[in-house]
């Protein structure tokens, strides 16, 4: 790929720096602005825009519904493929949470968002999951935590070590119950997986929630449902919510996904804009019926075309998509991870299908008797 | 209650909308937690020293470090003059409240640093800043903390949260007025052995600072206090209750026509009988009058007193009988006849052959005269007793430092025998409890050890 005066999509470090102030002025602009915009803010423009689509409302509904304050769910598995959009779902989420408060309290965080990254450790290290809570807090004096003892009366302090994990586990809980904490998300959360105990690893989230009160939210890949489905202490209070993608042999689904496409081409921020209407069900197999796949392949896509001047080539498409390997790669594991899920995320429940039918005939009879 | 969530709440109206690669932040949140003080609007509303322990103690990070490392750099912000050495911090700040309780500038900026850093806009009422133009900020804050015990022990039982209300700092209020017994310095009450070392100590109200005890539970119990002394503690709970809705209201010119209101309803229009009933001299009373200087809050609480009046309704201008006038009594202890002078001499004697030895200070102490005109007095006598007494001293310091020094021998020898290094911790661990830096234990194995090696 040839580079031209603006940055490839290589280079990400300054697509990823969408501020504030650039997505006001997204969401004003109309169709004159957005074609008047710089190549490199154009990437930005098609980088930031989302697309409201079916899959995407309904298990946004579902999310709000659990993490209602006196619903019983605490922890909550987010679980689907890659770039289905978990992360956007939690951003939206998250707006909704605060927009959703009336406390004007400025010393209080609704939530808290946390990746749990893999940084190359044998074990899952929880001082760098308290630390990452504790920075995302904007906690002070992170490295000089104390922990406190009382023991028959007498209270004191565990000496200050650099990195002490109670210390650092007493402050993660007083700040959460400080800052008014609502959720605590965490994003990778099959990073959790490896290495660790299963058990263990739930044991010490649902203390963290029940000492707290705090809802957890887990976003991850299909690896969560063991940890979801392993102990049966946390099953009683756990919810897992499949976002599911846009399955090419359904109808609907693909109606759904032709009418995201429309939604990204009519917003398409060059004068040539490619008719991607035509190529629904070819976009929905090289994307998998991922929303988050699909966006990948179109700002790949739209960089080959600002390259080329703006003027839009049918061939940018086969650089733009994954390589067969990679996507049969990725279809594997969704589909198995599809296959384990079935029959155990919310919703699906003994009252579905023609149970649901009976109980809804026997329900209404009853009421009108 | 949060609003009702929909669908349009989590993505609104349009079929479109933008996001960065961030996570979207609300607000930039307070750099400290949005504490409240305790108890503001009551008596016992919380001191702003309690509640920035409390403060340091929710971020779980001592306290001299939360003020050092980020009150501090807030206060240079304010532009205060007041930074000081570090190792000022803890008696400034803990020990002598100076910085946090005063009427000063320091606290008034101290005040409004916390309140950006927390958001907590009702600190002021923790501190007796907002009467600062009416009452004298001289000998107003105690010397040294108090606390009352029977308190804490209500705040352990009914699980309830321990601090430490402003009014135990302030001089004269020396009673709980909630149980009517006296306040016991917080000192600890067990021996120096039984302290915590430094690095283990916590410091949070309710918490002996020493011993680690929670509800000051080494101290013994407080005795009863004198109806006099809880009439002054309840007349200035009334007033720390009253700040946050009328301390707008209080002014000096109002409290003058107060006490004139007093003195002439009283004390037959004379200052000198208010004064006399008070307790305080009539020239303290002339002052206040004549605005020479703004009065003390012993004094205006002595003269309420000694009227019948409410000191909250005194220093809003309208004075409101409350109780009947009551006349402060003191109590005068008779002191012993001094000796004579062949009673001095006799005394003298005797201690010249006392076994064990006494010192010059302490007869002198005894007799009533200081060790100086006693020397003068009975040279030979006072030398005497001055050289038996020093060789008694130094001949104790040398048994004791002999008894250290057998007893750090054979820690010594049960360390080497085990093959253990000569450490700190391990001879901590010998004796299984703190060895201090100062004992002499301490000094006489640092030298053996030396030695040793």
């Amino acid at each position: 790929m040839t580079k031209s005066s603006g940055k490839t999509l290589e280079d990400t470090s300054s697509l990823i720096n969408v501020n504030d102030k650039e997505i006001e002025m997204f969401a004003r602009l109309s169709r004159q602005g957005v074609l008047a915009l710089s190549p490199e803010m154009k990437m930005k423009y098609l980088f930031a825009l989302q697309v409201r689509h079916r899959n995407l409302e309904e298990i946004g509904k579902d999310v709000m519904t659990l993490l209602q304050p006196f619903n019983e769910t605490s922890i909550l598995f987010i679980i689907g493929a890659t770039g289905v959009g978990k992360t956007t779902l939690s951003k939206r989420v998250i707006k909704a949470l605060v927009n959703s408060s009336d406390n004007k309290d400025l010393s209080a965080l609704p939530f808290i968002f946390i990746a749990a990254a893999a940084n190359g450790e044998r074990s899952l290290s929880w001082r760098s999951i308290y630390r990452s809570v504790l920075r995302a807090a904007r906690e002070i004096l992170i490295d000089q935590k104390q922990a406190t003892l009382v023991c028959n009366g007498i209270m004191t302090v565990k000496p200050t070590k650099y990195k002490d994990l109670t210390a650092l586990r007493d402050a993660l809980e007083s700040t959460l119950r400080n800052r008014k904490v609502r959720v605590l998300a965490i994003d990778e959360a099959y990073h959790l997986l490896r290495f660790g105990n299963f058990s263990a690893v739930m044991d010490t989230l649902k203390s963290i929630v029940d000492v707290t009160g705090v809802k957890l939210l887990l976003l991850g890949s299909y690896d969560l449902y063991e940890l979801a489905t392993d102990y049966g202490q946390v099953s009683r209070r756990a919810e897992i919510l499949h976002f599911k993608r846009y399955d090419k042999d359904s109808e609907g689904d693909l109606v759904e996904f032709g009418s995201i496409v429309n939604k990204i081409q009519l917003n398409w921020p060059c004068e040539d804009i490619p008719p991607f209407n035509v190529i629904v069900k070819e976009l929905m197999q090289a994307s998998l019926g991922c929303v988050g796949l699909l966006k990948a392949l179109m700002l790949r896509a739209l960089d080959m075309q600002l390259q080329k001047g703006g003027i839009w080539n049918p061939r940018f498409l086969m650089y733009a998509a994954k390589s067969i390997k990679l996507l049969t790669k990725m279809r594997e594991e969704i589909e198995a991870g599809e296959e384990k899920l079935m029959g155990g995320a919310y919703g699906e429940s003994i009252f579905t299908g023609d149970i649901l039918n009976d109980v809804t005939e026997r329900m209404a009879n009853a009421k009108i008797a | 209650m949060p609003k009702s969530l929909n669908v349009e709440n989590i993505f609104g109206a349009s079929d479109i909308f933008f996001e960065g690669a961030g996570i979207p932040l609300p607000h930039e949140p307070s750099l400290l937690f949005g504490l409240e003080p305790q108890g503001v609007g009551t008596g016992t509303c919380e001191s702003l020293r309690s509640y920035v322990m409390r403060l340091a103690h929710e971020h779980r990070v001592p306290v001299l470090t939360l003020v050092r490392d980020v009150l501090v750099e807030q206060l240079k912000s304010e532009k205060t003059t007041w930074l000081g050495r570090k190792s000022n911090i803890r008696s400034n700040l803990l020990a002598e409240k100076k910085g946090f309780l005063t009427m000063g500038d320091v606290t008034s900026a101290l005040i409004h640093a916390l309140n950006d850093a927390t958001t907590v806009s009702s600190l002021k009422y923790c501190t007796l800043q907002p009467i600062k133009e009416q009452i004298n900020p001289s000998r107003l804050l105690a010397e040294y903390n108090r606390h009352c015990r029977l308190c804490y022990e209500e705040c352990i039982e009914n699980d309830k949260l321990m601090y430490e209300p402003l009014i135990w700092n302030i001089k004269c209020v020396n009673v709980c007025h909630i149980h009517g017994v006296n306040l016991n310095p917080s000192e600890c009450g067990r021996p120096e052995d039984q302290h915590l070392p430094s690095f283990k100590r916590k410091l949070l109200p309710g918490v002996c600072s020493r011993c680690g005890s929670v509800g000051y539970k080494c101290r013994q119990y407080p005795n009863k206090a004198t109806n006099y002394e809880i009439l002054k503690a309840t007349h200035v709970a009334e007033l720390i209750e009253s700040l946050p809705i009328a301390a707008d209201n209080y002014s000096s010119a109002k409290i003058i026509k107060s006490l004139g209101i007093i003195i002439s309803s009283v004390a037959e229009g004379k200052q000198a009988i208010i004064a006399r009933h008070a307790g305080i001299h009539k020239s303290v009373v002339h002052g206040i009058m004549n605005e020479h200087y703004l009065p003390s809050l012993d004094s205006l609480l002595r003269l309420c007193i000694a009227g019948g009046m409410s000191l909250v309704s005194v220093m809003k201008g309208v004075p409101t009988a409350v109780h009947a006038p009551v006349q402060y009594e003191k109590i005068i202890s008779k002191l012993p006849l001094k000796p004579s002078c062949h009673e001095r001499r006799d005394r003298l004697a005797q201690a010249v052959s006392s076994n064990p030895p006494e010192s010059l200070t302490s007869i002198s102490r005894e007799l009533g005269l200081d060790a100086t005109t006693l020397r003068r007095k009975f040279p030979e006598l006072t030398d005497e007793i001055i050289s038996r007494y020093r060789l008694f001293i130094t001949e104790k310091s040398r048994q004791r430092h002999e008894e250290a020094r057998k007893v750090g021998e054979a820690m010594i020898d049960s360390l080497v025998s085990k093959g253990l290094p000569l450490t700190h911790r391990n001879f901590q661990l010998l004796l299984n409890k703190p060895l201090m830096p100062k004992s002499v234990l301490y000094k006489e194995l640092s030298q053996l050890s030396q030695q040793y090696r």
